[in-house]
């Protein structure tokens, strides 16, 4: 096991032994965007320039507004309207992996779970086995600190614990560039020290790391390689945290005794002591600021204190332990041919079924959705049930057995449209930040949302719609129910594809709004409350839209329809008007339907609102 | 003489605690308590006057937990001495959370006609505290605008109105960047060196932020690991041999070593500072010199009357006896209501019901997009309404169309009106409850101005669509009739809105959204039952529609459309069996109903959702 956990340690390398590095160059940036009623042209970034290795770890610094957000949405390619200037990197941008500074998971996987989950949908079985990337897996786990929490459910971990999954999992396919935006925001000083540390360690084993960071304490400050401040727009810092103190002083800067040189500096950028960004920027030119050697041997330097010498030498130690361990990688390399495969993505058809597992696991994890769900499902059927007894059989309740009838197909439409309003806005965030590094494609997640959320309205109303079905004394007739049951079936799937959209176009206030009032217009034109043939002409059009109306037309020709036997007459009634069946379709203006017709243009509806909501959804993530 | 009672009333203004212990029980799911965990160890402490002090530590050291504690906003599980007057406080919560659609100068008006009993200075003292936060030229900025140093400095603009000698403050920085962080530290400072005592929980402050504290408590795993100024840290570090390296900062320092895995520091530190009871100077000539933080003799008798120990004590009497129980009770008694007097108001009830009024309808006059959206919601529906009844309600044949025309007015009613307030109230709570506990108004006058203010839009929206749909529909020209039935509308949609603000107090939006309609499933089911075999229906069914008050609704419709003696309807077939309206009526077994009592039954059902809202309420504002 630990001979097996070392090869894939050594897996890991050989990209970088064997090729180029991967640094990040860029030079005269600039960085305009369009603010205020006019479009007056602002520059965000103003002509900077900067190189970011490999294996170091660079942070970029500043205050508010100083672009430090922009300078890393550019570089990985999130921001693209606006930019000019040269941007090197050193491969194809699919090599990135980007971590956001909020962290999303599925609340209701245990992080192995989501660990096995991404490795399946980044890593193909064909070049990874499964057991390969379980011990990949328990690998980078034991790496990042995480292998006590293994079986914790996501919304379970602290802040610092999901951090580190969220590095974990952009690390499965092995990224030579790895973006953190404000990765200790949240965290407490431990938290912090633990995640700066872990990149520090992650960036000696050979790859570019690239963070922003907002106000560091001094022993997280002096993990960092690479120190980049920017301010204003300009570059104010480019060196090593154990140069700061004497950079500032080259400009007439003292950092006063027990206080954190990052404050200090970010102080000074901030103009706490008179207006320095131009000296700090000309100043910052200086390539020597990157290199302890040099500044050890000028003569007007300051002897260090020995904590000084004492960190640089803790600093540079890493390194050299880098060196040789890449000695051993490349004798490694020349006598080991397998391990120059390169690992490749799985199939988009095979995503599509990892990802409709994994929407299946979730959905069963959440008990609000399913049991309370299914419970006030059936409650509420035995409970109309209740209300309405024999009115399926009773010639004297025909109009309440309509009305219920009625009752059933609002009652399924209203609570699927609700949920389905509220379904996307809740994982947005954490599709967004999928498919931006790669996961799998926004098609193929929306795709697998479809299959699974499809059978579960048919088994929610099918429940929902027997119970009642038999409560209330029905025709005990297999094709009337079967037509009966299809009706409710396809009105419910019509709900949830309506509510999804109005949850990617709107709010969710705002679409549950909308919902619960297109809901009573739909209602108004669904055929029980006015005859369809008594709707003034210019209003028809309506009903025509209205898929209540073609559910609830359907559910009144199943059951009364196709040559149904007379109903029963109570003994205490002397004359029933409704006794034959066909007087119920001639009450309601609904001898003349078809129900195939009426299927079809439900389905035409289900149609239109899945495609529609699938532009709107992706009209959504791309835009923030 | 003089100089002495200005000592005793600057002491008088002292946060002072001692032993104090907060527990809360750790649960495994709802039902089951799996045991209990103990976040603060018997701390003690002082916040003096004229200081602007600061609560640091790692997360999970209690930092909100102690500002909590000693506040007063949390109580369960909080027991030992604290010393605090409370008339005079203040709690500024980590979020802002503002009535978006008002200005700067309306939430400042709207504070000091809540808070102040004299109106003559309302304009001096707003002038004065905008401009010393820097917030007078934003006066006519709505709130939702502000940037967030600007909105921190409004939550502490608004209580300052009537000059608390206490504040409280969790993370005042939390969100803002360096240099708002350091402004909003040097107004903190002003203010306490004003003259008022301030306490704030802060997280990680840079050096120049920490030098500004007067005094820093330092907390680690429930335990106070230093008190004293920021200047003592050093030598006090120095004491317990850890010497703090020269470019770090003092407060990452000793965050860095109480916050280490093992924790082995904590109790050393702990021990010097006797767990809060010692603060520590520099004196003039740079010595560490510990002194007492408490200065204040807790006696077991003055301990505060918190509720529960209300019960507590008159369960325990001593001996036992019915005499001595209700004798006991009687003392706890008394001292409730002593607590209760001493804790009335400036302004009255009244007052504050005038002014909440008064900006329920600013805001509802200022959100007009959303008044617009509404009114035109209701008149369309009116219209589609009108035209789908058009002219009916006098045709003779068509008796199930007039009775589809009253179910369907109820259900378009009822849908709309349970559902706005379920969307929109969960986010109103949050500002209720910080707003109560700062002592804007209480919770009566709050409720009633809520129930008054919406009653303009109701009946405004009500009649819209009432007034379409029965003119339209060719209902008899009688101006009384009319009225019955805009009044039965209007009470049904109070019903409605009530069932709505109950569910909106009691759940979130999401789980409000899912028992909404479920709930009127149910009812719109009792809505539509019956009415064609309507003498058949048994006893029981009976007394349950009565419940439903959109059956309810229907039959006061019903009611109103053919009751009181109309005239006989027009018959264009041969014969039509309803054209009187007197039979329909007995068909639907209706005949021997009053109105009145209808009305009474939708005055009971408004009465209890509008109760069950209030309660909600209140278990969510006093928890």
């Amino acid at each position: 096991m630990e001979k097996l956990t070392q090869e894939f340690a050594l897996r890991t390398m050989p990209d970088f032994a064997t090729s180029s590095p991967f640094n990040i160059i860029f030079e005269d940036l600039y960085y305009r965007v369009e603010v205020g009623k006019d479009r007056e042209k602002k520059s965000v970034l103003k002509g900077i320039k900067g190189t970011f290795k490999s294996g170091e770890l660079t942070a970029i610094m500043g205050p508010s507004g100083a672009g430090k957000s922009s300078l890393m949405n550019i570089l990985t390619g999130l921001t693209k309207s606006g930019v000019s200037g040269k941007i090197e990197i050193g491969k194809a941008r699919k090599l990135c992996g980007y971590i956001m500074q909020d962290d999303h998971f599925f609340p209701y996987f245990t992080v192995e779970e989501t660990m096995l989950m991404a490795a399946t949908l980044k890593i193909s079985n064909q070049c990874v086995s499964l057991k390969e990337k379980r011990t990949l897996i328990d690998y980078l786990l034991n790496s990042l600190k995480l292998t006590k929490t293994r079986q914790t459910k996501c919304s379970n971990l602290s802040g610092g614990q999901k951090k580190r999954l969220s590095i974990a999992l952009e690390l499965i396919d092995n990224p030579a560039v790895l973006f953190l935006d404000e990765p200790t925001t949240g965290l407490d000083s431990s938290s912090s020290f633990d995640t700066i540390q872990l990149l520090r360690g992650l960036a000696n084993e050979g790859r570019t790391i690239v963070c922003t960071i907002h106000q560091p304490s001094t022993n997280i400050y002096n993990l960092f390689n690479l120190v980049y401040v920017l301010s204003a727009g300009r570059c104010t810092y480019q060196g090593t945290p154990q140069n700061t103190v004497m950079f500032l002083s080259s400009v007439g800067l003292e950092c006063p005794p027990y206080h954190n040189p990052a404050d200090f500096l970010l102080e000074c950028a901030n103009g706490d002591y008179g207006d320095q960004t131009e000296a700090l920027a000309e100043a910052a030119k200086d390539i020597r600021w990157r290199y302890d050697q040099q500044l050890m041997q000028g003569e007007d330097a300051d002897a260090p204190s020995e904590t000084q010498v004492a960190k640089f030498n803790e600093s540079q130690s890493p390194g050299q332990v880098q060196v040789q361990v890449q000695k051993i990688e490349i004798q490694n390399m020349e006598s080991s041919k397998d391990l120059t495969k390169h690992t490749y993505p799985p199939t988009e058809y095979m995503r599509l079924w990892l990802l409709i597992g994994r929407c299946h696991l979730q959905f069963f994890r959440d008990w609000t959705l399913t049991y309370l769900k299914l419970g006030i499902h059936v409650l509420c059927s035995i409970l109309i049930g209740l209300f309405f007894g024999d009115s399926g059989s009773n010639a004297t309740k025909q109009i309440s057995n309509v009305g219920m009838i009625m009752i059933h197909c609002v009652y399924l439409w209203y609570t699927t449209i609700m949920p389905g309003i509220l379904r996307y806005p809740a994982e947005i965030e954490i599709i967004r930040k999928e498919t931006f590094n790669n996961w799998y494609k926004l098609r193929t997640y929306y795709l697998a949302t479809i299959i699974t959320s499809t059978p579960v309205h048919i088994i929610f109303s099918t429940v929902y719609i027997t119970i009642g079905y038999l409560m209330t004394d029905q025709p005990v007739e297999m094709d009337r129910f079967v037509k009966y049951l299809l009706s409710a079936v396809v009105v419910t799937i019509c709900a949830d594809g309506l509510g999804v959209f109005l949850g990617t176009v709107l709010n969710p206030v705002n679409g549950t709004f909308v919902g619960a009032v297109s809901t009573s217009c739909m209602l108004m034109f669904s055929g029980f409350l006015i005859l369809l043939n008594h709707i003034p002409a210019a209003m028809r059009f309506m009903a025509y839209i209205s898929p209540l109306r073609y559910a609830l037309e359907n559910m009144v020709i199943s059951l009364y329809g196709n040559q149904r036997g007379q109903l029963i007459c109570p003994p205490t009634e002397f004359y029933c008007h409704f006794k034959n069946a066909v007087t119920v379709l001639r009450q309601f203006g609904m001898e003349d339907g078809d129900f195939g017709h009426n299927i079809l243009m439900i389905l035409i509806q289900i149609a239109i609102f899945k495609v529609l909501s699938y532009f709107t959804l992706k009209h959504k993530i791309k835009t923030n | 003489m003089e100089q002495s009672q200005n000592l005793l009333a600057k002491q008088s203004k002292n946060v002072e605690f001692q032993d104090v212990y907060y527990t809360v029980k750790e649960r495994k799911n709802f039902w089951r308590v799996t045991g209990e965990r103990r976040i603060l160890n018997g701390v003690s402490g002082s916040f003096r006057n004229g200081q602007l002090s600061a609560i640091m530590g790692p997360s999970g050291a209690g930092k909100s937990s102690l500002l909590n504690a000693i506040s007063g906003f949390r109580r369960d599980g909080v027991t030992g001495n604290i010393k605090m007057k409370r008339d005079n406080a203040c709690y500024i919560t980590q979020d802002d959370h503002h009535q978006t659609l008002l200005t700067v100068e309306e939430l400042m008006n709207l504070a000091c006609d809540l808070k102040l009993k004299n109106r003559h200075k309302k304009a001096e003292i707003m002038t004065d505290i905008l401009e010393n936060l820097h917030l007078n030229h934003r006066r006519n900025v709505t709130a939702e605008k502000l940037s967030g140093g600007e909105r921190k400095r409004l939550s502490i603009a608004l209580e300052l109105v009537d000059n608390p000698n206490i504040f409280f403050l969790d993370e005042p920085t939390s969100g803002l960047d360096e240099v708002t962080a350091a402004q909003c530290i040097r107004l903190l400072q002003a203010m306490a060196y004003e003259g008022r005592t301030i306490v704030c929980t802060i997280h990680q402050p840079s050096a120049t932020i920490y030098n500004y504290f007067d005094s820093i408590y330092v907390l680690a795993k429930g335990q106070c690991v230093y008190q004293g100024s920021p200047r003592a840290t050093i030598p006090f570090l120095r004491l317990a041999q850890l010497d703090c390296p020269r470019h770090y900062s003092p407060s990452d320092y000793i965050i860095e070593l109480v916050d280490a895995e093992d924790g082995h520091l904590v109790p050393a530190l702990s021990d010097l500072t006797e767990n809060g009871k010692l603060i520590y100077v520099v004196s003039q000539s740079e010595q560490l010199a510990p002194q007492q933080a408490v200065t204040t003799m807790f006696l077991e008798q003055q301990k505060r009357p918190f509720l529960p120990a209300f019960f507590a004590g008159s369960a325990a009497s001593t001996d036992g006896t019915l005499i001595g129980g209700t004798s006991a009770l009687l003392e706890q008694v008394k001292a409730f209501s002593k607590r209760l007097h001493t804790d009335r108001r400036d302004v009255c009830g009244f007052r504050q019901f005038i002014v909440l009024m008064r900006i329920m309808l600013l805001r509802i006059t200022r959100a007009r997009l959303a008044l617009t959206i509404q009114l035109f919601h209701h008149l369309l529906c009116g219209l589609f309404f009108g035209l789908i009844f058009f002219q009916l309600g006098n045709q003779g044949a068509r008796m199930f169309d007039h009775l589809k025309f009253c179910i369907g007015a109820v259900l378009m009613i009822v849908y709309t009106q349970v559902m706005v307030p379920i969307l929109s109230y969960p986010a109103e709570v949050k500002l209720v409850k910080k707003e109560t506990f700062n002592r804007w108004y209480t919770l009566t006058p709050y409720y009633m101005a809520l129930t008054v203010s919406r009653l303009p839009v109701q009946v405004l929206l009500n009649i819209t669509f009432m007034a379409v749909t029965y003119w339209m529909s060719g209902l008899p020209q009688q101006f009384w009739r009319f009225c019955i039935f805009v009044a039965v509308g209007l009470m049904i949609s109070l019903v409605a809105e009530g069932m709505g603000l109950a569910i909106g107090a009691t759940f979130s939006i999401t789980n409000g959204s899912v028992v909404g309609p479920m709930l009127i499933a149910p009812l719109m089911g009792l809505a539509v039952y019956g009415f064609d075999f309507a003498p058949q229906v048994s006893g029981g069914m009976q007394l349950l529609m009565k419940f439903s008050y959109v059956r309810v609704g229907v039959v006061s419709l019903v009611l109103a459309v053919f009751g009181f003696q109309r005239e006989e309807l027009d018959c264009d077939a041969i014969y039509c069996h309803f054209s009187d309206p007197r039979v329909l009526l007995k068909f639907l077994d209706v005949e021997k109903v009053s109105m009145l009592h209808q009305f009474g039954l939708l005055a009971m059902l408004m009465l209890f959702f509008r109760v069950m809202m209030y309660i909600s309420l209140r278990k969510r504002c006093y928890a």
